[in-house]
C-alpha cells in the first residue's frame, strides 16, 4: 500500500519505545523490542543512522552525505532514500512533522561536517537483519551453575 | 570497624579484584589491573558472576584507552553487545505488566538491576538482567498477583498468597520462561515501618517505556545492594560491589548516611555496608565520604547477625543446611509475636524459604533416615564396640573433604570406612617442611600388588611422576617415597603437595563404578637421616637389579637422592 505523498515538512526518527539503538566503535547496533529482530549497522549504515538520530531531515542528510563522501549527489541521494525506505519498512522508524522554529538549534549539515566536497570512499549502507536472535539472547547462561557453586577460598 | 571481607566466602577474590579495578577505575589503575588479569586468567574459563563484569569492564577499557589491539577487545565488545540486546528485551517483555500494573493504579517501583540500569547506569550493556524486580506495596500485593496472573504469569512458588506474612518476595514465570520478581519488601528482612512509609516517600519517579515507574533513592538503594549483595550464590555475587561504586558516584552529596546507619541493623546490613565502604576504600581507593565512614562505623552488628553474615557467606546446598539461618530470619521475621507463636510459626516460614510444598522436607527427611537405617545401622550395630577403640590413625573418615579429588563416597567394609578412588584420582596431603617424606596409603589387602597393581599402577607427586621402584607394598600398606618432599627452606609451616596415581580398574562384583584404590588410611610420615639414606641403597639397588621396571617412567631412584641432594645444598646455600 503506498502512502499519499505528503506535502508537509517531515524528518525521521527513531521508532521509540519499540526500537533502541546504540553505537558501539563504528558499529550500530539496533533491536526492534516487538519483533525481537536485531539489526547491525556498519561504516557507511552506522554514519547514516547517526544523521538520522540527529536530524533526520532528507535534504541535510544529502548535504552532509556530499560534504562527507566523494560521490555524486545523484548517487548519495538515492543511497540515503534506499536506506530509509529499508529503515521504514523494518518499522525502525518513523516520520514526524516537524516545525522549522523547532529545529533552529539542530546543528545544520555544515556544522556536522559537510561544508565542502567530501573524500571519504562511499559504499552503500546496509542493514544487516537477525530475526534469530531472540531466543539466543534471552539464554540464560549466569543461572545454568551447576548446584556445586563456584569454589570458595578458604 | 568490623572487617569481615578479607577471607574468601562471596567476598571477592584477588582475581575479581583485579577485574573490578580494571572495569571500574581511571587510567593507568585499570589498564594495569586489565593486564594484570590477562596474565593469571583466561577469559574462556570464567566463573558466572565473574561474566556478569565483563559489559562494565569493556565500556570502561574503551573510556580509558586501552590498547586498541588487544586482542580480547573484540570479544569484551561481542559480550557488552549481548547484554545490551538482552537487557533490553528482558525490559521491555515486561512492559504489558507495567501497563496492567498501572491500568488497576497499583504503584510499583523498580528494583535492584532495572533500576540501576535506568538511574545509575544509564547504560544497558553492562549489568546483564536475568528478570525484572518489581515491588508494590504491601496492602496490594494480592491484587498485584492478580494482574500478573491474569497476565499469563505463574507463581515459582507454592501457595503464594500465603508468603507476604514471612517472605518479602516471589518470583513468576510466563510460558515463554520470563521471570518476574514481585516485592513487596525491600529486603529479605522487615526494616521499621518509618522506612517502608519513607521508601516510598522518597522514591525517585522515572519514564519507563512511556509508563510512570520509579525507583528507590540512591540512599535505599545502596542499603538494599549491601544487604542483598555479601551473600553466596550459584554464581558469585561480585557485581555488588560495582553497584556500590556507582552508587556512591552518583549518590555523592544526596546519600542519607543516618539513614543508613539507622535501618542497616533491621536489614540486617550492618556487617555488609561496613565491609562494602571498607572493601571500596582499600581496594578501590574509593573516596567514602569521611561523615558515611564516622556514622557506619558507630553502629555495632549483633551477635545475630554476625552469625547470620558468616552462614550467608558460605555454601548451603540444601534446606537442612539453610535450616539454622532460616530460624534466625524467622525469629527476626516475627518480632513482636508470642514466644511459642514464633516457634510454632518456623514450620510455615522454612517451607516458604525454601519453596517446599506442605510435607515435601519430611517426606524427604523421612526417606533419608529409612536409607540410613538400612545401610548404617547395621554396621554401628555390628561395630558398636569398635567405636570405642582407638581409631586408626589417618583414617580417611578424617581427612578433610577437600583433600580428596576424584574419589567415590565414604562407605562401611567390614568393621571400617572406606573410600574407593576412581582410576585416576588425587589426594592433598600436607608435607613437614625440610624433612623427606613417605606416604603410606592402607588399601586393606583389597588388591593385590605383585600380580595387580605393580603391573599398572603410576603414581605422581605434583605432576612429577614418582619412580615406580619408589613404590613398596607390604601387608596391604602401600608405601610411596615421593622425591623431593623436602621441599623449600624449613620452618614455614606444612607444604600442601598433591599425590596423584592412574591404575587399572578392579573389578568387584556387583559393582559397575570405576574403582581404583579403595583407601581405608592415609598417613605422612618423615624419615630421618638413617632412613633416607637406606630408602637410597635400597632404591640404588632396584634401580640396578631390575632396570626395566624403571622404564615406565623417566625417572629413577638415583633422581630421587639427586633431588634431595639438590634441595639440601640450596638449603645450605
Amino acid at each position: 500500500m503506498c502512502e499519499a505523498p505528503s506535502t508537509e515538512p517531515f524528518r525521521w526518527v527513531l521508532n521509540s519505545p519499540s526500537v533502541v539503538s546504540e553505537t558501539v566503535e563504528g558499529e550500530t547496533i539496533v533491536i526492534h523490542l516487538e519483533t525481537g529482530a536485531y539489526y547491525s549497522l556498519e561504516g557507511s549504515a552506522a554514519e547514516c543512522w547517526d544523521f538520522v538520530m540527529r536530524d533526520g531531515r532528507d535534504d541535510q542528510a544529502v548535504s552532509w552525505m556530499c560534504g562527507h563522501y566523494g560521490e555524486t549527489r545523484d548517487v548519495l541521494s538515492s543511497a540515503w532514500k534506499e536506506f530509509t525506505d529499508a529503515l521504514q519498512r523494518e518499522n525502525l522508524v518513523r516520520k514526524e512533522n516537524f516545525d522549522e522554529v523547532q529545529l533552529a538549534g539542530t546543528p545544520s549539515s555544515e556544522e556536522a561536517g559537510g561544508a565542502s566536497a567530501g573524500s571519504v570512499a562511499f559504499t552503500v549502507p546496509k542493514i544487516q537483519k537477525y530475526e534469530d536472535m531472540r531466543e539466543m539472547l534471552l539464554l540464560d547462561p549466569i543461572h545454568d551453575v551447576s548446584a556445586g557453586g563456584w569454589p570458595q577460598t578458604a | 570497624m568490623t572487617s569481615i571481607y578479607a577471607s574468601g566466602g562471596c567476598w571477592p577474590t584477588r582475581d575479581q579484584t583485579l577485574l573490578l579495578r580494571a572495569a571500574l577505575l581511571d587510567a593507568p589503575a585499570a589498564i594495569e589491573a586489565w593486564e594484570e588479569w590477562k596474565r593469571r586468567n583466561d577469559l574462556d574459563y570464567l566463573e558466572a558472576g565473574t561474566f556478569r563484569l565483563i559489559g562494565l569492564l569493556y565500556r570502561n577499557l574503551v573510556r580509558v584507552g586501552a590498547n586498541a589491539s588487544d586482542p580480547l577487545l573484540p570479544r569484551l565488545k561481542g559480550i557488552y553487545r549481548h547484554f545490551w540486546a538482552k537487557n533490553h528485551l528482558t525490559m521491555a517483555l515486561k512492559e504489558g505488566l507495567l501497563r496492567a500494573l498501572e491500568d488497576k493504579g497499583i504503584p510499583c517501583i523498580l528494583l535492584k538491576g532495572a533500576a540501576l540500569t535506568l538511574t545509575v547506569y544509564h547504560d544497558h550493556g553492562v549489568r546483564p538482567m536475568d528478570d525484572l524486580d518489581v515491588m508494590v506495596p504491601p496492602a496490594r500485593t494480592h491484587e498485584a498477583m492478580d494482574v500478573l496472573e491474569a497476565l499469563g504469569w505463574k507463581a515459582e512458588v507454592h501457595s503464594p498468597r500465603e508468603l507476604p506474612i514471612s517472605i518479602h518476595a516471589c518470583s513468576f514465570r510466563n510460558a515463554a520462561g520470563d521471570c518476574v520478581d514481585l516485592h513487596w519488601r525491600l529486603c529479605h528482612l522487615p526494616a521499621s515501618t518509618e522506612f517502608d512509609r519513607t521508601l516510598w516517600e522518597r522514591r525517585l519517579p522515572l519514564e519507563f517505556q512511556g509508563h510512570q515507574v520509579s525507583v528507590p533513592c540512591f540512599t535505599d538503594q545502596l542499603l538494599h545492594t549491601c544487604a542483598h549483595g555479601p551473600q553466596y550464590k550459584l554464581a558469585s555475587p561480585v557485581r555488588w560491589i560495582a553497584d556500590a561504586f556507582w552508587l556512591l558516584k552518583r549518590g555523592g552529596e544526596e546519600l542519607d548516611w543516618d539513614r543508613i546507619a539507622r535501618n542497616a541493623p533491621s536489614v540486617g546490613a550492618v556487617l555488609g555496608v561496613q565491609g562494602t565502604l571498607k572493601y571500596l576504600r582499600e581496594e578501590l581507593q574509593v573516596l567514602v565520604p569521611d561523615r558515611g565512614l564516622e556514622i557506619t562505623s558507630k553502629v555495632v552488628a549483633t551477635l545475630q547477625e554476625r552469625w547470620e553474615a558468616r552462614l550467608l557467606s558460605k555454601n548451603l546446598p540444601t534446606p537442612w543446611h539453610r535450616m539454622p539461618v532460616d530460624f534466625s530470619h524467622h525469629l527476626r521475621c516475627s518480632r513482636g509475636q508470642p514466644w511459642w507463636n514464633r516457634v510454632r510459626g518456623f514450620r510455615v516460614y522454612f517451607r516458604h524459604a525454601n519453596n517446599l510444598a506442605p510435607g515435601q522436607f519430611s517426606a524427604h527427611q523421612k526417606a533419608r533416615v529409612r536409607f540410613w537405617v538400612r545401610r548404617w545401622l547395621p554396621w554401628y550395630l555390628c561395630h558398636f564396640p569398635l567405636l570405642f577403640l582407638r581409631s586408626q590413625d589417618g583414617a580417611v573418615h578424617k581427612l578433610p573433604k577437600d583433600a580428596f579429588g576424584g574419589f567415590h563416597e565414604l562407605e562401611p567394609f567390614e568393621h571400617r570406612l572406606v573410600r574407593w578412588s576412581s582410576t585416576q584420582a588425587s589426594l592433598r596431603l600436607g608435607f613437614a617442611p625440610g624433612r623427606e617424606s613417605k606416604v603410606e596409603i592402607d588399601i586393606g589387602g583389597m588388591r593385590g600388588w605383585k600380580k595387580d597393581l605393580s603391573n599398572h599402577l603410576r603414581f605422581h607427586m605434583d605432576g612429577r611422576p614418582v619412580p615406580a621402584n619408589c613404590v613398596k607394598a607390604r601387608r596391604g600398606v602401600l608405601t610411596v617415597y615421593p622425591p623431593g618432599t623436602a621441599g623449600e627452606l624449613p620452618g614455614e609451616g606444612r607444604q600442601m603437595r598433591t599425590l596423584s596415581w592412574s591404575c587399572h580398574p578392579a573389578a568387584v562384583a556387583g559393582d559397575p563404578r570405576a574403582l581404583g584404590l579403595p583407601v581405608f588410611a592415609v598417613r605422612v610420615c618423615t624419615l630421618s637421616a638413617a632412613d633416607v639414606a637406606r630408602v637410597q641403597d635400597r632404591m640404588d639397588s632396584a634401580s640396578g637389579q631390575d632396570p626395566g621396571n624403571t622404564a615406565a617412567t623417566k625417572m629413577d631412584a638415583s633422581d630421587w637422592a639427586r633431588g634431595r641432594v639438590a634441595e639440601h645444598s640450596s638449603r645450605e646455600g
